[in-house]
């Protein structure tokens, strides 16, 4: 069941219906149900690896949650194993048994035909995230198997996340929910939103980008630069839209879902970029990844002894750059089973590290060049940089290889040929001169948005303003989703770039 | 605490740490100087922190720090 379809429409209508009928302490068990029923209607197949995750994380959390338990790291160890297990069970199987069969020259080890469970990277890091709590005992291991199968089974975040936090989230779904009507206009406003962005921004932008990257020797560095435009776009519009139609939806049930985005093309360096994308993954490394690393006694010995040999900044230097490298590296091997996403995080963690270790250097340079770093033109600046540094990095990212990748980058360089931007050249891959003009219209409705939210709450905006007005607003968003949404055949509305992952 | 804003002034030296009351929520020292801050306490007073405590309460203000290395010691 897509969450851009009428079905998911009715399910969740029918889903609030009981949802507000049943007694508030039976309300959590609708939401299990309603997550059952739409994590079933991707197909069974997907359902045993999520209940055996549920099923070994609680088991196991609630053994070592125990603080009296004597093999507490012992059993957290092997609850982590397993559940980290099934995922790259799942993930990575195939992808290691390819890289093997190359070097053994191709064609002599056959591949395993697996299915990877919908949302498998998210519901697994949302179960690891709760066992090294519950380890480190920040919050006491979930005593109800059905409590905790709702938190991790929650049908709204189980396709691309947020990645939640169980002492966060939970505690949401066992309070009692009463119908607030205000609230149903805020989540319905969210899903409209996100319908927009979805239907009408990324499933057109991504006919574009399809047609350029299913032929990468066709076409010059103009066409490419004008692509990853288009792709950086598509891809946010895409996730973005999705995480609006979670919050919208979740919003229904009385429920807050983390925010995942926040503006992140206004990032003027990669690290504050990487703040604004994706939040909750980024904290989520940051706390069961960075942290501990950081923390590691290899960590604090080496640095220690660099520290006393080259200084404090050598010892800042090298945490720092070691503990960037392992996080940057594990994100690009979260992306997907492929090395261009290797690749990609590799990208990601040199230019994080190369702007802690030459930071300083940079800004003696622009003091030297007596450059004002206190006006609108430098923010302007420092913004387009840090937008074309993250276009250039998605071209591993959409690329279907690293070779390719490097045919992309190559083609950007050997053949420019500007004039394709003004010959008409442009409505010949996949959107036409209208749909070009919609596209634009659109991108400059998410823009004009996203420096309204910078300021404040576009919904509460919305809600403070007369009420033919906002009656306007509503119509016109609905029928700008029904008549520029991208629907048509050949078009999977249901699949999400991040679903993937 | 006189050895404890030692060794903190020692890994940090651009923070004043009794008017900081804020250091981490506030983002005066980061996640890599609370890595320096955590290797030298350690040292210093010969006690291990765990995953556990590396949360911002802990680590906010001196006297939070202190009063974690009195429960540790």
């Amino acid at each position: 069941m897509s969450i851009t379809s009428i079905w998911f429409i009715i399910f969740i209508l029918l889903a609030m219906v009981v949802y507000y009928i049943v007694p508030k302490r039976f309300q959590y068990l609708v939401l299990l149900a309603a997550s059952i029923a739409f994590y079933l209607s991707y197909g069974i197949g997907y359902m045993p690896y999520i209940l055996a995750t549920t099923v070994i994380t609680y088991a196991g959390a609630r053994i070592f949650g125990n603080p009296e338990y004597k093999h507490r790291k012992a059993v957290m160890v092997v609850t982590l194993l397993l559940s980290l297990g099934l995922l790259c069970y799942t993930k990575y199987t195939n992808f290691l048994l390819g890289t093997l069969d190359k070097l053994a020259g191709g064609g002599k080890i056959e591949m395993i035909d697996l299915v990877v469970p919908l949302g498998v990277s998210f519901y697994t890091f949302m179960s690891v995230g709760y066992i090294l709590d519950v380890y480190w005992k920040k919050y006491e291991a979930e005593k109800n198997f059905l409590r905790y199968a709702t938190f991790i089974m929650y049908f709204p975040h189980i396709v691309q996340g947020p990645i939640d936090r169980y002492n966060k989230l939970a505690p949401q779904f066992f309070g009692g929910k009463k119908f607030d009507f205000q609230r149903m206009v805020s989540g319905g406003e969210l899903i409209l939103w996100g319908f927009f962005l979805k239907l009408v921004i990324a499933n057109r932008l991504g006919m574009f980008v399809d047609t350029v990257f299913g032929d990468v020797t066709a076409h010059g560095g103009a066409v490419w630069l004008v692509t990853l435009a288009l792709y950086s776009i598509q891809t946010y519009a895409d996730f973005l839209g999705c995480m609006e139609i979670a919050r919208g939806t979740s919003l229904l049930f009385g429920i807050d879902l983390e925010r995942n985005f926040d503006h992140p093309y206004f990032a003027k360096t990669i690290p504050e970029f990487w703040r604004r994308w994706h939040m909750t993954m980024g904290a989520w490394f940051k706390d069961y990844l960075f942290l501990p690393v950081s923390n590691s006694s290899f960590v604090k010995k080496t640095s220690k002894k660099l520290g006393k040999k080259f200084g404090a900044k050598a010892r800042k230097n090298f945490v720092s750059c070691f503990s960037v490298a392992v996080v940057w590296l594990s994100t690009g091997i979260w992306h997907g089973a492929g090395w261009k996403f290797i690749a990609w995080g590799c990208y990601h963690g040199c230019l994080t590290i190369g702007g802690t270790l030459f930071g300083d250097k940079i800004d003696k340079l622009t003091a030297w060049l007596k450059i004002n770093t206190k006006t609108k033109s430098w923010e302007l600046f420092q913004m387009t940089r840090t937008l074309l540094l993250c276009c250039f990095g998605r071209i591993f990212f959409r690329a279907n290889s690293i070779s390719e990748a490097f045919l992309i980058m190559k083609q950007m360089v050997t053949r420019l040929e500007i004039w394709k931007l003004v010959d008409g050249s442009l409505y010949e891959l996949g959107l036409d001169r209208a749909n070009f003009m919609v596209a634009i219209l659109s991108i400059v409705v998410l823009w004009c948005v996203s420096m309204l939210q910078e300021r404040g709450s576009v919904r509460e905006m919305i809600a403070k303003q007369n009420l033919v007005f906002r009656y306007l607003i509503l119509y016109i968003a609905i029928f700008a989703v029904l008549i520029f949404g991208i629907y048509g055949p050949g078009y999977v509305a249901s699949s999400f770039i991040y679903e993937q992952f | 605490m006189e050895r404890l804003l030692e060794v903190l002034s020692e890994c940090c030296p651009d923070v004043d740490f009794d008017v900081e009351k804020e250091l981490i929520t506030g983002k005066v020292i980061d996640s890599v100087d609370l890595v320096a801050v955590v290797s030298d306490i350690e040292d210093e007073f010969g006690i291990s922190i765990p995953m556990e405590e590396l949360v911002p309460e802990n680590f906010d203000s001196i006297e939070a720090i202190w009063e974690m290395v009195q429960r540790l010691s």
